[in-house]
């Protein structure tokens, strides 16, 4: 029996295509998947919920990738109306960004916390590091980023440079 | 007479107050005063301003600092100019013609701090915080070249329109002085690839000089421009003028230096270095107060320079002290600080509006002012932006924010005619220009297509995509942004100004009036956006790759309407545009509007502000038509210095801040010479 937050983790892999071990690893001291879940209870304490419900259900059917079936508009799915649909993308949002984008307005935003920021994980997808923050050290800039796309994602299937 | 209380008092805490306070703190026993507006640096400061950007959901040069961003500037003690009050969103629709704003103004003057009358909007920004702009300046510390300095002479002869002016000095003037500047900052460059590069338009060192620390390293963002572009010539209307890709002088360490760090590359220049390996001006202010001759004081805000009459000197300044405790804001009553001598260094619009909020005692005019040339002349580099995808992987948003500029195209025959300007090559993909990765990304997750990048759909429709698509798609668009910035020469223009207008009564919270601005670009400096959109449009032809550029005529305002977008003029020259060869008018290589559509023929440009505040109190000859003399020593108040970029009689294409430390030890060294003589 997996937990709301086994749901929670699983489901934001498939959005983000992350690994989830790249943002919610073993060892978590900033623990972000937690502080990302009681925010996202707090803004949304009914919808949030039905989402997790709606996806491990959709998961326990051996319906993998239903939800983003839905939410790319490939195949829409009864259990994941309009109204989950912009929740989950307001999910893969804060993951990607870290920030809260408002599902029902999405000009309304707020930036969830310092450690949100500094691990979006489009710092990542771009093979870099949150503007403010660099790991690396003198130069790294004049040479091509030693970790590939699928290390910095977790992601075998991700190789960079599509076009 | 009494003795004054102290030899100098600065006003402004800023480059070119602690330039002069730690010059002249090396004279033994001299006592200064520096009254800074802005709160002072306590030991952890740069943590607190790192956390407030980090946590500020927009990301702009303002961001770390106080006060927040949309507070009201009717209740701050130092408010300042921000980009966030020139956002669209506080425009009201039909601005232009019929400002809407209650007197007149194109912002909401409950947001932004300047008054802005037009017919452009003034764009640039600054803060009012111990260490000043240097805070969130990029660091870029390009010398003048020579015609810089004599553009009257090389370029306006016969030409009584010619918008341009020389200045009192030449390069030459400066070479000790750049030096000097230099050593302080700490720029990392090298003198025999800056010469070898832009020796043949009028760059000059003195024989033997090379920069404090070696150059920095090029992107691979800046390799991969300069493998198309290094060498080539035949750029529309430009000549035979080759260009190249030159490493850009930076006040940023590429060693350990001055007891600070080197670059760690964290592409945060602007708003703000987290390690200090790029210099701000707090260094200096430290270096000067470890003499123990100098004084700060903190939320100290002067608001009057005291002088009987033009020809008499200045005897004193009226400040007061705010403190703000748990929201309520007081002020202390009235201070009088008296000095031998005195030296504003409040930047381009505190200056002059301390000066022209300065009654003389006689009723004749106000301090400083007899040429009535105190708040003209207000300059800045309107920027223009060019952004488009690498046809590969460049893999910017990484190291500092640039490393490098094509500097070739800054001097010509051509600057008879209209605007030169260099480029800027950026390291942040299109972070400034389409605000990313917040854009894109939520164009790829929410199905939109703001960037112009999500029409890959069935018949160009926006796609929604997720997982290793979603991955894959914004990996390759972030590895291939980049963008070129263009550093329009504004000329100047006396009726384009800082002013101030009482019977408005809009104050700050310390209850002073507020600038009004009237900011126009002329004709010449358009010109200078045609030709950058033309020479964009070679260089991505070059590359084979698609030009993102949007220039937005319309945008949304207040309320989600739509408005006339403040920020965008009509092309200057549409008929240059018709000669071009049909190369260079494929809808490819083009601008685009709001909706991302080619502009062939361009209805008009987009311009932002570039940071460079300039010209309000401009050196000169005569003091008929200047304030200051080539020291900044004021033409009518002997013991009045008036420092930093507002002195420059015109803006050239460099970023300012080198060349306004160098004069800021020039008028360090007047200082000097002037107390020693007991003037």
């Amino acid at each position: 029996m997996s937990t709301q937050m086994d749901v929670f983790v699983q489901m934001s892999a498939e959005l983000t295509g992350f690994d989830a071990s790249m943002f919610a690893p073993s060892v978590d001291p900033a623990n972000l998947k937690k502080v990302y879940f009681d925010f996202i209870l707090d803004k949304e304490p009914e919808s949030f919920p039905e989402l997790l419900n709606a996806y491990a259900a959709a998961q326990a059917a051996g319906g993998s990738g239903v939800l983003s079936a839905a939410v790319t508009g490939a195949t829409p799915a009864p259990a994941f109306p309009p109204e989950l649909v912009r929740l989950a993308m307001s999910v893969n949002k804060l993951w990607y960004l870290g920030s809260w984008y408002n599902p029902q307005n999405t000009n309304d935003q707020q930036v969830v916390s310092e450690q949100s920021y500094i691990r979006g994980l489009a710092w990542q997808v771009m093979q870099s590091h949150a503007m403010g923050n660099s790991p690396f050290t003198f130069g790294y800039w004049a040479k091509d980023p030693a970790a590939s796309l699928a290390l910095t994602t977790g992601n075998p299937a991700a190789d960079g440079g599509a076009g | 007479m009494s003795t004054p209380d102290y030899d100098i008092i600065i006003v402004g805490a800023g480059v070119s107050g602690s330039v002069i306070a730690k010059e002249l703190a090396a004279l033994k026993n001299t006592r200064i005063l520096v009254l800074e507006s802005g709160p002072a640096t306590p030991p952890t400061e740069r943590q607190e301003y790192m956390s407030a950007f980090f946590k500020n959901s927009v990301k702009t040069p303002e961001s770390p600092y106080p006060p927040a961003l949309f507070s009201n500037p009717a209740q701050e003690p130092t408010p300042r100019a921000t980009v966030s009050d020139t956002f669209s969103s506080n425009v009201s629709a039909g601005w232009k013609g019929k400002l809407s704003y209650p007197s007149g103004f194109i912002f909401d003057p409950e947001v932004s701090y300047l008054l802005q009358k037009g017919p452009q909007p003034f764009l640039s920004t600054y803060e009012r915080v111990a260490g000043g702009t240097t805070w969130h300046w990029l660091g870029t510390s390009l010398r003048f070249l020579k015609n810089d300095f004599r553009m009257a002479d090389a370029y306006g002869a016969g030409n009584p329109d010619f918008p341009m002016k020389n200045w009192p000095l030449q390069d030459h003037d400066l070479f000790d002085a750049y030096g000097r500047a230099e050593a302080e900052i700490g720029v990392s460059a090298d003198a025999e690839v800056q010469e070898a590069d832009l020796g043949g338009i009028g760059l000059e060192f003195s024989s033997g000089y090379n920069y404090p620390m070696p150059e920095l390293p090029l992107s691979v963002v800046d390799q991969t421009v300069g493998d198309f572009v290094n060498g080539t010539k035949g750029y529309f209307g430009f000549d035979d003028q080759p260009i190249t890709v030159t490493p850009t002088p930076a006040g940023r360490n590429s060693q350990p230096y001055a007891q600070r760090r080197v670059c760690a590359g964290n592409t945060n220049c602007i708003p703000i270095c987290p390690i200090q390996a790029k210099y701000d001006a707090t260094v200096t202010m430290s270096h000067a107060q470890s003499t123990g001759n100098v004084t700060v004081l903190a939320q100290s805000v002067v608001k009057r320079v005291i002088a009987k009459s033009y020809g008499a000197p200045v005897t004193g300044v009226e400040y007061v002290t705010w403190a703000d405790k748990d929201g309520t804001l007081t002020q202390s009553d009235v201070k009088t600080a008296t000095a031998r001598i005195y030296v504003i260094a409040a930047h381009a619009i505190e200056t002059p509006k301390l000066l022209l909020l300065s009654d003389l005692e006689d009723g004749s005019g106000t301090v400083a002012n007899s040429s009535d040339q105190v708040g003209r002349n207000l300059m800045d580099h309107p920027l223009y932006l060019s952004w488009s995808l690498m046809n590969k992987q460049i893999f910017g948003f990484r190291g500092p924010l640039t490393t490098a500029g094509i500097e070739s195209l800054r001097d010509g025959p051509f600057r008879a005619d209209r605007a030169a300007w260099r480029v800027e090559i950026g390291n942040e993909g299109w972070n400034f220009s389409n605000g990313d990765p917040w854009t894109t990304t939520n164009d790829f997750i929410s199905g939109t297509n703001i960037s112009g990048l999500n029409n890959q759909g069935p018949d160009g429709a926006a796609q929604i995509l997720t997982g290793t698509d979603l991955v894959k798609t914004l990996n390759d668009a972030f590895t291939r942004q980049w963008r070129m910035g263009f550093l329009v020469e504004q000329s100047p223009d006396p009726d384009s100004r800082v002013r101030i207008d009482r019977s408005l009564n809009i104050t700050d919270g310390l209850g002073i009036p507020r600038p009004v601005i009237d900011y126009r670009l002329s004709e010449y400096t358009r010109r200078g956006f045609a030709y950058a959109e033309i020479f964009s449009r070679q260089v991505y032809h070059r590359m084979g790759v698609t030009n993102y550029t949007r220039n937005a005529q319309i945008v949304p305002g207040k309320y989600n309407q739509d408005v006339d977008n403040p920020n965008w003029f009509p092309n200057p020259d549409t008929e240059v545009f018709k000669q071009l060869p049909p190369e260079l008018l494929d809808p490819k290589v083009c601008a685009r509007d709001a909706h991302s559509v080619a502009q062939p023929v361009p209805v008009g440009f987009q311009y932002y502000g570039a940071g460079h505040l300039v010209g309000t109190y401009c050196m000169g000859d005569i003091r008929t038509t200047s304030v200051v003399n080539e020291k900044s020593r004021s033409w009518d108040h002997h013991n009045l210095f008036l420092v930093g970029d507002g002195v420059f009689p015109t803006i050239t294409t460099a970023n300012p801040t080198l060349t306004l430390t160098a004069l800021a030890f020039v008028a360090a060294d007047a200082i000097k010479a002037q107390l020693l003589a007991g003037e």
